[in-house]
């Protein structure tokens, strides 16, 4: 499947990613769809987050627990504390903060990368060459982005998990055994399936958007942090909106 | 090979441009203006979008010409800057379109051939460091290399000496003489002298002035 095998045009984001998702599944018989620009996005948006990830996912789990037992102590449900940490935690906290994360790291970068290289007129040397420029960089990035994004989720879940346990331990001097059981007798599998849905759509809509606005660029160099902004905003609105959406036919079909 | 215009118009500014150009032989687009060559050239490596009329090669329509085989293989295209993709090391940017048309490639004629040609471009470069740590001219000539290494049945050059020094120029203007006989070209060039000295038919677009509006009317 070459570039030149389609008709040229400037096309809307749903075109580009109906045409991005068609490359995708193309991907074995896509030789320019290149594995290193996979293992280096998953290592940049993955590996490389560890760290900020790490720290927000031990910080959101021990302050939840530290703040729900205060509240509920009160009334003598302090058990009821591990239900927070699975209802805000697993099903939306993780999800959320990792893909403001990989927004404001990886959405940012792809839209920044592939913007610069439309100005340096790269995305053009690739089409001279009759490679599609959506095979070969768009669509090893969104699958880089999702792998990542779904690693990501539930490595912060982890250690969310082992943060509010700390803190328990720290302020409660509850055992690991005595809080993970508390936290298993709450925890459904449709809350790990719905953390992982949210992961896979939060990467796709990242990787997608931030690659349309970085393909859009034109030929100015003003016009890529134009774009990156753009991308941002229309990221967090369209993970919003998902995250709602997902959330709401979880809750329909519980 | 004949590719011709038939009334074509596209995104970039052509308008109603109708031409017939020979790809057997060397032939220089004298364009005192460089817009309307490079707008040319582009739309003949599907780079453009034809919005009116038809380019055709040997009869062929342009865009399935292009499909039958891998582009490269046909259409050689030396961008007037020398691009070369920014996140690859120079090595991986000469293998890029090599691996595309051939991916069991054999590494070590293909190693000899590439040392062969940086040799006549006087070249010495460190090929696993990134475009950025050389500058623009250098990288010129590595895109002459890139394109030569395909050996595409026509060269397409844009402007050949631009950003070059001297030293380079004179380089390209031996190694394109060295390759008149053997490749056919096609070489997007303002300089009368080099289309009168090396071309076998040159030509001048001057005549086709108002075939082309700029991008700045066209926004």
């Amino acid at each position: 499947m070459t570039r030149d095998c389609k008709k040229k045009s400037s096309p809307g984001f749903f075109l580009f990613f109906a045409e991005t998702l068609l490359e995708a599944f193309r991907v074995k018989s896509n030789r320019h769809v290149s594995s290193m620009v996979i293992l280096r996005q998953i290592l940049f948006t993955g590996y490389e987050a560890l760290p900020l990830i790490s720290f927000l996912a031990l910080a959101i789990g021990g302050l939840i627990i530290l703040q729900g037992t205060n509240l509920l102590v009160n009334f003598g449900q302090g058990i009821w504390v591990h239900i927070i940490l699975v209802t805000v935690v697993v099903n939306e906290l993780s999800g959320i903060l990792t893909a403001l994360v990989v927004v404001a790291r990886s959405g940012t970068a792809i839209s920044t990368e592939l913007g610069n290289m439309k100005v340096r007129r790269e995305i053009d040397l690739i089409e001279s060459f009759g490679i599609s420029p959506t095979g070969y960089l768009v669509v090893s990035r969104i699958i880089g982005v999702v792998v990542a994004m779904v690693v990501l989720v539930i490595y912060f879940n982890v250690i969310a998990v082992i943060g509010g346990w700390l803190f328990s331990r720290i302020f409660n001097h509850l055992e690991f055994r005595a809080f993970m059981n508390d936290f298993l007798s709450v925890l459904k599998i449709s809350h790990v399936v719905s953390s992982l849905i949210k992961s896979i759509v939060f990467g796709l809509i990242i990787s997608s958007v931030s690659a349309y606005h970085g393909m859009s660029v034109g030929h100015a160099s003003t016009e890529v942090p134009q774009r990156t902004i753009k991308a941002v905003v229309t990221s967090i609105f369209a993970i919003i909106l998902s995250d709602m959406l997902i959330t709401w036919l979880f809750w329909v079909f519980r | 090979m004949i590719v011709t215009f038939d009334q074509v118009s596209t995104k970039e500014g052509i308008r109603e441009l109708s031409l017939s150009i020979d790809l057997s032989r060397v032939t220089v687009l004298a364009d005192p203006t460089e817009n309307l060559s490079r707008a040319i050239l582009n739309s003949m490596v599907g780079l453009d979008e034809i919005r009116e009329g038809e380019i055709t090669v040997d009869g062929l329509p342009l865009h399935d010409f292009l499909c039958r085989e891998p582009q490269i293989s046909n259409f050689g295209y030396v961008f007037d800057e020398g691009i070369m993709l920014s996140n690859l090391s120079l090595k991986e940017n000469l293998m890029l379109p090599l691996r595309w048309i051939n991916p069991n490639l054999d590494e070590v004629e293909t190693e000899a051939l590439t040392q062969s040609w940086l040799k006549t471009f006087s070249l010495k470069l460190d090929m696993t460091q990134r475009p950025v740590a050389y500058r623009p001219g250098p990288l010129k000539l590595l895109s002459f290399v890139r394109t030569l290494l395909i050996a595409p049945r026509v060269l397409i050059i844009d402007d050949p000496y631009y950003i070059l020094n001297k030293k380079e120029r004179d380089v390209v203007h031996n190694v394109l003489w060295m390759l008149k006989n053997s490749y056919p070209m096609l070489i997007a060039s303002i300089d009368d002298d080099f289309g009168a000295a090396f071309a076998d038919e040159i030509i001048d677009l001057s005549a086709f002035e108002e075939n082309f509006v700029s991008a700045a009317s066209l926004s």
